[in-house]
């Protein structure tokens, strides 16, 4: 066990017997890397503190049933990947609910649901084009720097997946990239 | 034919392949199209998200999370929960009071302070009775602070002049320097306090003079200042949605803290210390005269003023 992962069971003991400095330290611990996930996952900076502050209250809400037999900062992020999936969903609903009857879906383009964020724009857009499974691997492993196993662990799915998913990413985001560094060739309307 | 094997090519792209395996698996991958095509590639996204810039939650935005998601989850702070009720009437500021007009009463005419003297003589004594009047508000502010004191501002100063007026009721030989040193005592702040008023951050000097120059007072609708005050561009947010639950709390305790100020009001909020900040404004009896203070939302401990 890791000395992050032994202070984490320390402070939410600590949370669960009423220290409110615990609850505290494991914010400061946490908060910048499950906001990271999921600001990445979701592109809008509001989404992100909203599916960050969502993951926390839910995590703190059941704090007594966390059996420490996983890292507390693993159930941590999986309750972020999972509230990231949720509104990623809610998202996808309301967008297509509020599409009017006329609308030919190929106008929307996947990152027109979130204004941009601060990654690298071409970044951004080629992130934006990858599934929600995908992404979060990638994230994950790539931008957040999380083991295989751990990644794996979280995500609720064999290794093997979670590495197919990366170098599948990988793959997907460099062809992105590669689109978006293109010059368009769109047709002049002169 | 060579096998496309995505291990080993995303060991060659990580640098994670043992150095002696690099240049066999190179060859391999070299044989292969679609093995060098997609070598590329994940080079190329690596290259591309390794150059990605971090991401964190500004300070502000932190310490608005955390706010929120004490308040959600119903979180009390430890300072607070352990208060108990203020005694009403402080035993140590009226002792320290009785203990003046038994020296004043026994040693006082041996020392002739009340004599001929006239006016003169009362004022030294007020002075006298003011330091040691003075130590004992102190003494009472810091009993209430140790405490956690939920009084209401002045409370000290107020029983303080209590006790001494009745005193001054049943030792008549003292009533003219027991007043005096009462009044003493209203006028000055406490040794105490004075020693709370600095100013380490420089926003709130800004803050001050955009209140004075926009003419901001408690009954001011914030919402119409946004612009001019985002325009500062401190790290400080309007409070515009109405006060929170401890501001009035911590007003009291400003009030009763920052020596001059007579009533507060909530200006907004800002990140100070890694916590959390109520920015307040605090008005002295000088018209136009203000004081901006951070207090932590927590424990209302007064962290920083304006001079």
């Amino acid at each position: 066990m890791t000395y992050r992962a032994a202070e984490d069971i320390d402070l939410i003991q600590r949370f669960l017997a009423g220290d409110t400095a615990a609850f505290n330290q494991l914010m400061a611990a946490h908060e910048d890397r499950v906001f990271g996930i999921c600001l990445r996952m979701l592109r809008d900076r509001d989404a992100a503190l909203d599916a960050t502050q969502e993951t926390f209250l839910t995590v703190f809400r059941k704090a007594d049933r966390y059996k420490a037999e996983a890292a507390f900062s693993t159930w941590l992020y999986r309750v972020a990947v999972n509230t990231c999936y949720d509104q990623l969903r809610r998202a996808k609903r309301a967008s297509a609910d509020a599409l009017p009857e006329s609308h030919d879906p190929a106008d929307v383009r996947p990152d027109d649901e979130y204004a941009a964020v601060e990654l690298r724009p071409d970044i951004n857009a080629a992130l934006a084009q990858l599934s929600p499974e995908f992404r979060a691997a990638v994230v994950l492993v790539d931008l957040e720097g999380l083991s295989l196993e751990t990644a794996a662990n979280l995500l609720g799915t064999p290794v093997g997946t979670v590495k197919s998913r990366v170098f599948r990413g990988r793959k997907l985001l460099a062809q992105q990239l590669g689109n978006l560094n293109d010059p368009p060739q769109h047709p002049r309307n002169e | 034919m060579h096998e496309h094997d995505p291990d080993l090519i995303m060991a060659l792209a990580e640098g994670t392949l043992d150095a002696s395996d690099v240049p066999s698996a190179e060859a391999e991958i070299a044989a292969c199209a679609e093995c060098s095509e997609d070598l590329e590639l994940q080079r190329l996204a690596l290259g591309a998200l390794e150059a990605a810039p971090p991401v964190a939650m500004t300070e502000m935005e932190s310490s608005r999370m955390r706010r929120t998601l004490r308040h959600e989850l119903g979180l009390v702070p430890a300072a607070k929960a352990a208060k108990p009720q203020r005694r009403w009437f402080p035993i140590g500021a009226l002792a320290s009071a009785a203990a003046l007009l038994l020296a004043l009463v026994v040693v006082g005419p041996g020392l002739d302070l009340l004599g001929p003297g006239g006016d003169d003589d009362v004022s030294e004594v007020a002075a006298f009775s003011q330091t040691t009047t003075t130590s004992a508000a102190a003494e009472a502010d810091d009993g209430a602070a140790l405490s956690g004191s939920e009084a209401p501002s002045g409370a000290a100063t107020e029983s303080l002049e209590e006790a001494a007026a009745d005193l001054t009721t049943t030792t008549q030989s003292a009533t003219t320097t027991t007043s005096a040193a009462a009044e003493t005592t209203t006028m000055a702040p406490p040794a105490a306090a004075k020693a709370m008023q600095f100013s380490t951050e420089p926003n709130l000097a800004t803050l001050e003079d955009a209140i004075i120059r926009l003419g901001i007072t408690a009954d001011t609708d914030l919402a119409q200042f946004e612009e001019q005050f985002r325009a500062l561009g401190l790290a400080f947010e309007l409070a515009t949605t109405g006060p929170a639950a401890y501001t009035q709390e911590c007003l009291a305790a400003g009030v009763d803290s920052i020596a001059g100020v007579t009533s507060g009001y909530p200006l907004g909020e800002t990140p100070y210390g890694g916590g959390d900040g109520m920015v307040a404004v605090y008005e002295t009896e000088t018209p136009g005269d203000v004081v901006v203070a951070v207090q932590d939302t927590t424990t209302c401990e007064v962290l920083d003023a304006s001079p």
